[in-house]
């Protein structure tokens, strides 16, 4: 056999089994193979030829099957598709192929899960610290706070006849005691210091079932006698030396030395800040004088009655011990749960904050829906075909459901931890506005009925394309192509129009508690506050006569004011935007046909209303020189218009009591009206006092030209200098800037957190906007196809896709609009000079959304009319 | 996956690679010079470990040529990854391992005998 012959024998067989070979290996190798094959040949051996021959030949008849079976290894090891090997770990596999595979939708999805898990956690758990847990005393469902309530609605006080009353009468309340908070100089190390503290009953922590973590509470007595005791913080307890023996010895709590008896323990904070308890003893007047309302009480409930029932004694008492306040109002007596007179002032906060993210993970599991339903939707044709091939529908579903777990897993994670963040983020906004806020802990079943919720809507949407698809026979769905079903088509566009509502509902509640808060910012106090500081000068109740008093006074204004950097200064009595109620009664001393009027009292002296930049309208301010009597006053318009009308105020007189002393003024000035009762109670009467009449504790306002950490040195030195005995406590330094931060404070508060909610509820809207649009341009491509195959234009393709968004977001505006005309009164306690129905704030969060929605549906739209009809048609078929 | 053992021709291949990218055929030749012919390797079990290799990353195809003229235009060429290069390396640790043991045991053999 010739070399030729041979050569061409072993390639055609060689050709011949290069077919039991994969078609990949033989594309690739195939020539090569047996190019090689017969160059071994023709290099062998003339006697070896023919071994060679066949050798190979059998090499390539055994190396065959192993090449198939690499191949099927290569293939299952990045198999693109099913249907492959039944069993849990490619299922879960091949679920984590389609969620990375798909990025976009993948990281929204996961992003909103975090969000709904994350914020709806952080603000439950808020809910319950402050509205739900109970308050840190055992039984404290059952504590109750008992008012006298007065027709000014100032239901704060009680009177000592009122307490007593109801210890001899009332059945429902089985301990009762009053408190009254107060602040007092406590030596501490030789010092005198500031703290706040209260005068309690010795009952007092016997109704809140408080025990001492050292010591003991006050020793049963009468009320008028025995030791003068106290009980202290453990704050206060730590810096006195943290030690047993601090019990037993005496603390200076002006005006006088008590025994300290008991220590409580550190989460023991009623009322709030308290650092000292000193058991009361003679209270004097105030045991006869029912007009003298500066207690507070509180009681423990008896086991079988409820507080209906103790408003039902009360009634019955007010109806037998009739009392009239200073205005001839009747007093009622009145009761609510001690949390309620906590926490009464920021429920409607923490509702709406409450209500903003229960619509906020509505949203957000409609958005995780409408993503998933559109994605499953889309895919229906290929589980058909797996059905088709012997896929079973529970095998179907199960890969859908992996997939949903592959999304949800790390954005519960994502969730857990954005809880966390949200928690410190709100606590640390908070602490000083929102009462029990500082003991929030994440709830863990809030985060656990969170998590289930979303996963179980999303397994839903995801899951319920699948189950209609296995029932799908694979012909229909051939001839249906690949958009979505009916059903689906309408349940996205429904989700779609909800999401836009219940964004429009969250979103204009963040508007109008913007507008709110701008008002807030615009509110002009009557003073200008930059610059402006203030610091509180503690004259000792026990300490010196009135004399010594107003030497020291005078002398440190005199330093203080020819201190470089400080351009004025004065004394008053309070701070502007104090809180301070219109408690005093003042009429027009000569013409008595004008009814009385109440007003804030204020005493002041010469420079304070300069010094704050408060604007004298008529008269002249106080001077040095006006010291005799009668006491020169002013007063501002609004008391004057009232006693005097348009009449000239200066010069005449008004009658008023000062210090249980009915005492006679001379108005030398009319100055325009302050706000004393924070910023959004309009201003009231107010009476300024010489405070040379009765000097008391005053607070001295200087306004600085230097920075405020500067000035602060510079007066307390200067005040230092005047007091060279060492009587005075200087404390609560503060400035107008930060009385005035202080007040918005709580606005702001609620406001960012709306807003955030509001945010938040956007972006998710503009996803499930996009979303399902780019899903409809994507399944609607064969019609889109048709009709520009038709004739039509792109840019009328583009229109019609974006009307269509556009007609989903007006009727998701119209019912959310709907909605929030109901939900926003409930804001009402929130807003300042807004109404709920602003139409200013309605107009413009549907501007908003609009436009969102229009930048959301603008990219499937453009895509939509991008299509190219023939490469569709094509496709299809 | 490099603590899999490589198939002992799949290692001479790589080892034949290591001066420069060759064609196949001169892959062969080189093989059969280093191990001085003890095995032969055939055709097919050469372009089966080549795919093999090219498809875990161990090899990659290249258009280096030699100098005009000593080339045969449909030839194709084949040059070591560093993929490749750790798989050789770590192969011929194992490799190491076996030998000593293998002398080892011998040894131990030779020295009761």
């Amino acid at each position: 056999m010739t070399r030729a012959l041979l050569i061409a024998i072993a390639r055609r067989v060689m050709r011949a089994v290069l077919w039991l070979y994969p078609a990949p290996f033989r594309r690739r190798f195939g020539r090569d193979l047996t190019a090689h094959v017969t160059g071994e040949i023709a290099a062998a051996d003339r006697r070896r030829a023919a071994g060679v021959a066949c050798a190979e030949i059998a090499a390539a008849l055994r190396d065959a099957p192993l090449v198939h079976l690499a191949y099927w290894r290569r293939r299952a090891a990045h198999a693109p598709s099913p249907p492959p090997a039944s069993g849990w770990g490619s299922d879960l596999r091949l679920a984590r192929r389609q969620v990375t595979g798909a990025p976009l939708r993948s990281a929204l999805v996961v992003t909103t899960f975090a969000l709904a898990i994350g914020a709806s956690t952080a603000i439950f758990s808020v809910a319950d610290a402050v509205l739900l847990r109970p308050l840190p005393f055992p039984a404290s469902d059952r504590l109750v706070r008992l008012y006298e309530e007065t027709k000014d609605a100032s239901r704060e006080g009680i009177s000592l006849p009122a307490f007593e009353v109801w210890q001899r009468e009332l059945r429902a309340v089985r301990a009762l005691a009053f408190f009254e908070p107060r602040t007092a100089l406590v030596m501490i190390d030789g010092e005198p210091e500031q703290l706040s503290g209260a005068t309690v009953s010795r009952s007092f922590f016997e109704v809140l079932a408080a025990a001492p973590q050292h010591g003991a509470p006050f020793s049963p007595g009468p009320l008028t006698r025995g030791p003068r005791e106290v009980v202290i913080a453990h704050r206060l307890w730590q810096r006195l030396g943290g030690s047993e023996a601090v019990v037993g010895s005496m603390l200076g709590v002006d005006p006088g030395t008590f025994a300290i008896v008991g220590v409580m323990p550190p989460d023991f904070d009623y009322p709030a800040g308290a650092q000292f308890w000193t058991a009361a003893g003679d209270l004097g007047i105030l045991h006869t004088e029912r007009s003298l309302r500066f207690l507070s009480a509180i009681g423990r409930l008896t086991p079988d009655a409820d507080l209906a029932a103790l408003q039902a004694e009360l009634a019955v008492l007010t109806d037998r011990h009739p009392a009239t306040d200073r205005l001839g109002g009747d007093v009622r007596m009145t009761a609510r749960t001690l949390r309620d007179s906590i926490v009464g002032s920021v429920r409607t906060g923490i509702t709406s904050a409450l209500a903003a993210v229960a619509l906020l993970v509505i949203v957000a599991c409609c958005n995780i829906s409408g993503l998933l339903l559109a994605e499953s939707s889309t895919r229906a044709r290929q589980r058909a075909v797996q059905a088709a091939l012997g896929a079973s529908r529970g095998r179907i579903a199960r890969q859908q459901a992996f997939e949903v777990l592959w999304l949800a897993a790390p954005g519960c994670l994502l969730g857990v931890w954005a809880a966390w963040l949200c928690r410190d983020a709100i606590v640390a906004l908070s602490r000083e506005e929102i009462p029990l806020i500082a003991g929030t802990a994440l709830d863990v079943r809030v985060m656990v009925f969170a998590v289930v919720a979303t996963v179980v809507t999303a397994l839903a949407a995801s899951l319920a394309p699948s189950w209609s698809a296995a029932r799908t026979s694979t012909r229909e769905l051939s001839s249906r192509g690949s958009g979505h079903t009916r059903g689906v088509f309408v349940v996205l566009r429904g989700l779609v129009v909800a999401e836009v509502a219940l964004t429009f509902v969250v979103a204009v509640s963040g508007v109008l508690l913007a507008r709110t808060f701008d008002r807030l910012t615009r509110v002009d106090p009557g003073f200008t506050p930059d610059g402006v500081v203030s610091v509180r000068l503690n004259l000792p109740l026990s300490a010196p006569n009135r004399g010594s008093s107003l030497v020291l006074y005078d002398e440190i204004l005199r330093r203080v004011r020819s201190t470089p950097g400080i351009s004025a200064a004065g004394y008053a009595s309070r701070l502007p935007l104090s809180d301070a109620l219109a408690s005093i009664e003042i009429s027009a001393g000569d013409a008595e046909a004008r009814p009385p009027v109440r007003a804030v009292l204020q005493a002041a002296g010469p420079g304070f209303l300069p010094a704050i930049g408060a604007r004298i309208i008529r008269g002249r301010d106080f001077a040095d020189a006006d010291r005799q009597a009668p006491p020169a006053v002013i007063i501002n318009d609004l008391l004057a218009r009232h006693l005097f009308a348009d009449g000239d105020p200066i010069g005449r007189r008004i009658r008023f009591n000062y210090f249980g002393r009915p005492t006679e003024g001379e108005v030398i000035g009319v100055n325009q009206a302050l706000r004393y009762n924070g910023l959004t109670t309009p201003p009231a009467p107010e009476l300024y006092v010489d405070y040379r009449v009765r000097p008391l504790m005053m607070l001295l306002f200087a306004r600085t030209t230097v920075p405020i950490d500067a000035a602060v040195p510079l007066l307390k030195s200067a005040v230092r200098q005047a007091d060279s005995s060492r009587r005075l406590a200087v404390d609560q330094i503060t400035t107008l800037d930060r009385e005035i931060a202080r007040h918005l404070a709580r606005p702001r508060f609620f406001l960012a957190l709306v807003a955030a909610f509001a945010v938040a509820a956007l972006a998710l809207v503009t996803a499930g906007v996009y979303g399902v649009m780019a899903s409809a341009v994507d399944a609607g491509r064969r019609n889109l196809g048709v009709r520009l195959a038709l004739g039509a234009t792109p840019s009328r393709v583009c229109r019609d896709t974006l009307r269509d968004g556009l007609v989903l977001t007006f009727i998701g505006l119209a019912i959310g609009g709907g909605l929030a005309m109901g939900a926003t009164s409930s804001l009402r306690a929130l807003l300042y000079e807004i109404a709920p129905r602003d139409p200013l704030a309605f107009g413009v969060t549907a501007a908003g959304l609009t436009l969102v929605a229009l930048i959301a549906c603008w990219v499937p739209a453009r895509r939509a009319s991008a299509t190219d009809a023939l490469a569709v048609m094509r496709a299809e078929e | 996956m490099g603590s899999r053992p490589l198939p002992t021709t799949a290692t001479l291949i790589l080892a034949a690679l290591c001066d420069g990218p060759l064609h196949p055929y001169a892959i062969v030749k080189r093989i059969q010079h280093q191990t001085d012919h003890a095995a032969p390797l055939r055709a097919s079990t050469l372009y089966r470990l080549i795919d093999q290799l090219l498809d875990s990353g161990c090899l990659r195809e290249v258009d280096s040529r030699l100098p005009a003229g000593q080339d045969d235009e449909r030839r194709r060429y084949f040059q070591i990854t560093a993929a490749g290069r750790r798989a050789l390396e770590a192969e011929a640790r194992r490799l190491r391992l076996v030998l000593q043991a293998t002398e080892a045991g011998l040894a131990l053999w030779r020295s009761r005998a």
